[in-house]
């Protein structure tokens, strides 16, 4: 068969940003699971404390509102490294000024990840006290999981743009990840909400 | 019940007749006869376009479709195709989603092993797990070194990949 061709595609970008991007579309998917996730453990929690006659069970203290309010404080300030790295990606700025303000959000991770520590100290039940205790110990550590994976992530990307070789693509990378990490912190202001807050008044 | 279990051995007879004809055909073809060639129904969907059997990688270029009978909207025996994608990589066309208006090439990450080694040891993380929770601290680990080196830029040194900065 004989070939036209009608459409040169050489001149065309090699990097698109925000919903031209697949990598966007499938970042935002992956958003879309693990909140459902998250959406089914709170059902579970709220579920769960129809079971009991007080909230949270006889002989368990409230869990301490201390450190897991200063972890929201500091991840909620942590979304400005992160936007203001995903901005200057949109600018196409030098790839190390956009390496060192990832590495500011990696070392807010860090912080966060060593507070979840003395948040699960300060929820006082263990995981395998009663149904309180795992639902409240499994929405902590998922959330965790999710900080840990974003922390690593966005270290990853911090070291392509020291040492690797950075392409244009990399750009945009760089915007995805700062929309996961937005998600990570959003979740963890809802679960705060329902952890720490509402277990006072129902 | 005799009655219906005959008339279900006529219908088995009647599909194993037509078993033994489409087999002569299988044989008589392959003894004799012209080949079809690529388009023998002057078909008008995509593909039909390549050639049979169809190489590996299915067509060279992509084509350009511009209606619901690509192969009819052109002149016989032409195809209207998209140029310009880099042959030196894998690279893949992005286009918008209602119009399908090319927007930008999209880079794919070379031949590699690690996509196999993931599977293994998402699978391994699974099974290990089962025995001791262990597994899945040391999975996340083995899959997380794994991404990070699949994802890790791999640029050969006489691509002209456009850079930003090479690598250090």
């Amino acid at each position: 068969m004989k070939r036209r061709a009608v459409l040169d595609v050489a001149l065309l970008d090699d990097h698109a940003f925000s919903y031209r991007a697949p990598i966007w579309w499938g970042n935002l998917l992956m958003i879309f699971i693990e909140g459902a996730a998250f959406a089914l453990m709170l059902v579970s929690y709220y579920y769960i404390r129809r079971n009991f006659n007080t909230w949270p069970p006889e002989r368990t203290y409230l869990p301490d509102l201390g450190v897991s309010t200063a972890n929201l404080i500091l991840l909620l300030v942590s979304v400005g490294p992160i936007w203001y790295a995903a901005k200057l990606a949109f600018a196409h700025a030098a790839p190390e000024r956009i390496g060192r303000w990832l590495m500011a959000v990696v070392a807010f991770g860090i912080v966060a990840i060593v507070l979840r520590a003395f948040e699960l100290k300060g929820l006082h039940t263990r995981y395998d006290s009663n149904a309180y205790g795992s639902i409240t110990w499994m929405l902590l550590i998922t959330h965790l999981a999710h900080l840990i994976a974003g922390s690593l992530e966005t270290l990853l990307i911090a070291l392509v743009m020291f040492l690797g070789p950075v392409e244009r693509k990399h750009y945009t990378d760089t915007t995805v990840m700062a929309v996961y990490w937005y998600f990570v912190v959003a979740s963890w202001a809802v679960l705060w909400l329902v952890v720490f807050v509402s277990v006072r008044f129902i | 019940m005799g009655s219906l279990n005959l008339l279900a051995c006529i219908g088995a007879l009647f599909i194993a007749t037509s078993a033994v004809v489409f087999l002569g055909n299988v044989v008589s073809s392959l003894r004799r006869g012209a080949p079809a060639g690529d388009n023998p129904w002057n078909a008008p969907t995509l593909e039909w376009a390549t050639s049979s059997p169809p190489p590996s990688y299915n067509h060279l270029f992509i084509p350009v479709v511009e209606g619901r009978d690509p192969l009819w909207d052109v002149a016989p025996g032409e195809l209207s195709v998209v140029t310009g994608l880099r042959t030196d990589r894998h690279e893949g066309l992005v286009t918008s989603i209602m119009d399908a208006i090319p927007e930008h090439r999209y880079e794919f990450k070379k031949e590699t092993i690690l996509p196999l080694l993931l599977a293994v040891f998402g699978g391994g993380t699974i099974v290990i797990a089962i025995f001791t929770p262990w597994g899945v601290t040391i999975g996340a680990i083995l899959s997380f070194i794994i991404l990070a080196g699949w994802f890790w830029p791999t640029v050969s040194p006489d691509s002209d990949t456009p850079l930003l900065r090479r690598a250090r």
